[in-house]
């Protein structure tokens, strides 16, 4: 008995500090997942009360549904080129910044600016200036054919990734800078002194030395991008022809625009499998990594 | 040749920085000018400093509300985060018991569930709850998702705290509760700054969670009510560009003044993350 | 930074958050005045209750003309100074998906507008709205525009406004190529090919909207259809999974009637939305545009000159049959009343005003769009003289009632199709076999 209530006196305050905490987790996610994989078995309209259980029905109808598909594919495609685009050009914006360069800390701001803006903004800004802004700059130099990305099927989801890149290149060019910071100085002399030029010392010392920052800018920017919703909802609801349905887009159309709740539930399980193999992959490739260094 | 250089790394990085400013500047441009003006030249800089379309969006757009809104659901809301996070994360880091690092390892988890998989049962139980079209609702389930990296954040701080003071401080007779409000939670402002920086400009500008949660055109916050003032004039963008400049506003001046902050919790959170 | 800068960014936040609260403090404030001027005016006999000043919300998706609409509103509230109005408009695209979320969350919205035909059916069937058949005020209207907004034949809307969906033209390339206004689908081809030859642009498209292209596809096809094939039921059908798209050889027609429209249009045509083809159009440079009343407002601002000289107007010519091709005259917004509603008189009483003379000449002079209140002018622009003959000799047609009773809403999956079509990334015949396999898969 009494190390029973030694316990309790020990914990209760420690539980107690958990509890508040817990709860919200559990009302902003716990819950609702285990409403939808409960949902994804039935028919639910997403609205009404009624609901009927159908099994693996929506599963069914989901693996052999050819937007679904689409929908993933156009998320992947997003997701690695906007990512590789972002890394590079954020390493390019970091290596040039901590250059020797006059006014670099109002160019790191102009370079971030973009990020602190909400994504309505900026895709109806980037809308506005892809159909009209932009031809009429370039018809001013005599080019007269130039289009909005975002009304050619083949173009559209790289419209989408340009604003994505322009908006996404803040966060990754700060975390480079700090990597860049935090490379001893004397390494980079060292190097120079043993005849290593530029070029050498950024491919041989730098680089190498900000894998830790290069890793933490992948996997944020990648899981980041897979999520991908208020850009595309904002500036082309999924269109041209579907051309930039993302999986995001694909299962609110599902859930609220069409009615079909208990199908977009089972949709967004199987997104939710694969983000976790994707997730799970970029660990793996993480640890390794460790183990190297 | 060094010279050079510079000047030329100076010349690209500046091409770079206009073409990154140019939404801005055109932005900011078609707020200032009248329909007719843009029609005449786009680019031109319109015939002189007028007003009216600031003026006219100020008097149609409920913009006081939608800023009223969005200050209190941030503020509130990074309130209870800060707050839930670090008490649950003094929990953890002080208790090597399998009990709470069961709790570390659930939060974490979490932030694998992104909010799109769980929109539509979110809605449906914001529905149950009463939560829709209020503060309060929206306010709890931002805590509830800001707690997954707040946990995270505090762990690892407190964790390299040395608990020497905290021993000390139990032998006077201070209880837990005592500890964290007196001697912890003045150790935490770094980590705090972090936490609270992150968290601010994502749900200033979030714009989802909004469209679900806050339909009410009384309860709209920024993001959400310039989505459904683009909308309502369609037909007159010079009006809803003046709206777009004033809602960008607050979050650059908020970014301009606490750019210290922000950058360094980004590259904390680099380092964390 | 300055310290001065700071100071007096710090003022202006200050002073922003002030006028934020005054504007919070100043709604309730201004409801209680209009109450007590409310209570003031009304008789002694008036039951208390109804002197209760009340707040009713009207949500409505003419978000191109809030002004308008604000305007009409506003003559409501002076006449009825203890009801105030809500006003919300939604943009067309997200409407739907909004207030059906919203009604069926147990939201109160009191008055909304609705289409009739499909989505009137949807949400009387739904229990969302009430029945106004045989309310006094529907007396404004004639017969037989009841009749054609009536679900299962009981009114659930109230008609406002309507409006001829036709082809603008300018006059101007007009005369100087030549061109007489076409009367078969032939002769508008023949007519755009010679406008395209001249270097000008022939159609003016704003299909990055996505209801822009619905609009013409869902007039096109049920017209080939019904008027053409005589398939009068093929919707009807189609709903319940007894037609397919590939039984109804008009479907292939207006696939690649779309396509031709689109080479046809503006560049960008995917990229300009409804406003930028508006713009393209009002300059002068494009021949025609295929659209409703709504731009005229648009045109007259951007272009007065444009808008009172060359501006015209004439009916789609969907066949190539001139007998066929009359005016499609469609209802546009019309009015429902929230089943739920506490404020049933309130709202009745707003319904009473728009269906009166006033409420009827307020949208022809506000939103320059047409009212079904009888007696109102249809003369709100000098392009619409031209089509006073149709009106007079009764040589008007609506395309919607072919699907008036079906929910099955095909017009988005078969845009995105035809986009895809555009861009040679499809053939006709698939876009058949898809919209087929899209239709078993969601029909009833």
């Amino acid at each position: 008995m009494s190390v029973f209530k030694r316990t309790v006196k020990n914990e209760f305050w420690y539980v107690l500090f958990l509890m508040p905490g817990f709860c919200l987790f559990a009302l902003a996610l716990l819950v609702p997942l285990g409403m939808g994989i409960r949902y994804s078995f039935t028919d639910w309209d997403g609205v009404s009360q009624s609901l009927r259980y159908i099994g693996w029905g929506n599963y069914k109808n989901a693996l052999t549904d050819d937007d679904l598909w689409m929908a993933l594919i156009n998320t992947f495609k997003y997701a690695i080129i906007l990512t590789v685009v972002v890394n590079v050009l954020s390493l390019l914006f970091a290596l040039l910044l901590d250059s020797y360069l006059k006014f670099r800390n109002v160019f790191r701001t102009v370079f971030f600016l973009p990020s602190v803006i909400s994504i309505v903004l900026s895709g109806f800004i980037w809308s506005y200036n892809y159909s009209t802004g932009l031809p009429k700059l370039f018809s001013f130099f005599g080019f007269d054919n130039v289009t909005s990305p975002l009304g050619n099927p083949s173009y559209a989801l790289f419209g989408v990734i340009v604003i994505a890149v322009w908006q996404g290149i803040g966060a990754p060019m700060i975390i480079y800078i700090a990597g860049l910071q935090g490379i001893p100085q004397e390494i980079v002399e060292s190097a120079k002194i043993d005849g290593a030029g530029t070029s050498k010392t950024l491919w041989h010392i730098v680089l190498p030395l900000l894998a830790p920052s290069f890793t933490i800018n992948m996997v944020l920017t990648l899981t980041g991008a897979l999520k991908v919703f208020d850009l595309v909802f904002v500036t082309t609801h999924g269109g041209p022809a579907f051309a930039t349905e993302v999986m995001s887009t694909y299962i609110y159309s599902s859930s609220f625009a069409s009615y079909k709740g208990g199908y977009g539930m089972a949709l967004s399980m199987i997104f939710f499998v694969v983000l976790v193999v994707v997730t799970l992959i970029q660990l793996s490739v993480f640890r390794r990594r460790e183990v190297e260094v | 040749m060094r010279k050079v250089r510079h000047i030329s790394v100076f010349i690209l990085v500046s091409a770079l920085a206009i073409v990154f400013l140019f939404p801005f500047y055109v932005a900011v441009l078609m707020a200032f000018k009248s329909p007719q003006e843009t029609y005449d030249a786009f680019y031109a800089l319109p015939a002189k400093l007028d007003l009216a379309n600031f003026a006219h969006a100020w008097d149609t757009s409920h913009y006081p509300t939608a800023f009223m809104n969005s200050l209190i659901i941030t503020v509130v809301a990074i309130g209870l985060i800060v707050t839930i996070s670090a008490m649950a994360g003094y929990s953890i880091a002080r208790r090597n018991k399998k009990f709470y690092q069961m709790f570390f390892v659930l939060f974490l988890a979490g932030m694998m569930v992104p909010f799109q998989i769980t929109m539509l049962p979110i809605y449906k139980l914001g529905k149950t709850l009463h939560m829709i079209d209020t503060h309060w609702g929206i306010i709890l389930i931002y805590g509830g998702a800001g707690i997954q990296m707040g946990v995270l954040f505090y762990t690892g701080f407190i964790r390299a705290i040395s608990r020497e003071i905290e021993e000390a401080a139990t032998i006077d007779g201070c209880s837990t509760p005592g500890i964290f409000f007196r001697i912890i939670l003045p150790l935490l402002k770094p980590v705090t700054a972090t936490v609270l920086v992150l968290n601010a400009l994502y749900i200033w500008n979030d714009f989802l969670l909004p469209l679900l949660f806050l339909q009410d055109a009384s309860y709209r916050t920024i993001p959400l009510q310039q989505y459904f003032f683009f909308g309502q004039y369609s037909s007159d963008l010079n009006l809803a560009f003046a709206y777009a400049v004033m809602g960008m506003v607050p979050i650059i001046v908020f970014f301009l003044f606490m750019q210290k902050y922000i950058i360094k919790g980004i590259a904390a959170g680099a380092v964390k993350g | 930074m300055n310290k001065r800068v700071y100071v007096s960014i710090c003022l202006a936040m200050l002073m922003l958050l002030l006028a934020a609260c005054g504007g919070n403090n100043g709604a309730p404030a201004a409801t209680e005045e209009a109450g007590n001027k409310g209570a003031e005016e009304s008789e002694a006999t008036q039951a208390p209750v109804e002197e209760k000043p009340v707040t009713i919300s009207f949500m409505h998706f003419k978000s191109d003309v809030t002004d308008g609409v604000a305007k009409i509103v506003e003559q409501f509230e002076n006449e009825n100074p203890n009801i105030k109005v809500e006003v919300q408009p939604v943009k067309y695209d997200d409407y739907y998906t909004l207030i059906k979320t919203k009604l069926a969350g147990g939201d109160i919205i009191d008055v909304f507008t609705l289409n009739s035909g499909g989505q009137a059916k949807l949400f009387s069937d739904g229990g969302y709205i009430m029945d106004l058949t045989g309310q006094p005020f529907l007396s404004s209207f004639d017969e037989s525009v009841l009749k054609g907004q009536a679900t299962d034949g009981k009114n659930f809307v109230m008609p406002i406004n309507g409006g001829p969906i036709a082809v603008f033209y300018n006059k101007k390339i007009f005369k100087d190529l030549g061109l007489e206004i076409p009367k078969t689908y032939d002769a508008l081809l023949e007519a755009a090919n010679q406008i395209k030859a001249a270097g000008k642009t022939p159609f003016a498209l704003g299909w990055k909207d996505g209801w822009t292209l619905g609009m013409w596809a869902t007039r096109d096809l049920p017209s080939l259809t019904a008027l053409e094939e005589g398939q009068t039921d093929f919707f009807q059908k189609l709903e319940v999974g007894e037609a397919k798209f590939a039984d109804n050889p008009a479907v292939k027609v207006t696939i690649e009637r779309a396509k031709k429209l689109f080479e046809l249009g503006n560049k960008d045509q995917l990229g300009v939305d409804y406003n930028g083809a508006v713009d393209l159009f009002s300059k002068g440079e494009v021949g025609m545009m295929y659209m409703g009343t709504w731009p005229l407002l648009d045109i007259e601002k951007k272009n007065p000159d444009f808008y009172n000289n060359d501006l015209g107007y004439f009916p789609y010519p969907f066949s190539n049959d001139p007998a066929l091709n009359k005016l499609e005259f469609n209802p546009d917004a019309s009015l429902a009343v929230a089943s739920n509603t506490p404020h049933k008189e309130a709202a009745l009483k707003f319904m009473a005003f728009m269906a009166s003379k006033q409420g009827g000449d307020a949208w022809v002079n506000n939103i320059k769009s047409l009212s079904y209140v009888k007696g109102s002018t249809t003369s709100i622009a000098p392009a619409m003289d031209e089509l006073q003959p149709y009106f007079d000799q009764g040589l008007t047609y609506d395309s919607q009632i072919y699907f008036a009773n079906t929910t099955l809403d095909w017009s988005t999956q078969f845009s995105q199709q035809l986009q895809k079509y555009f861009f040679g990334k499809t053939t006709p015949d698939k876009i058949i076999a898809e919209m087929d396999d899209w239709i078993a898969k969601n029909h009833k």
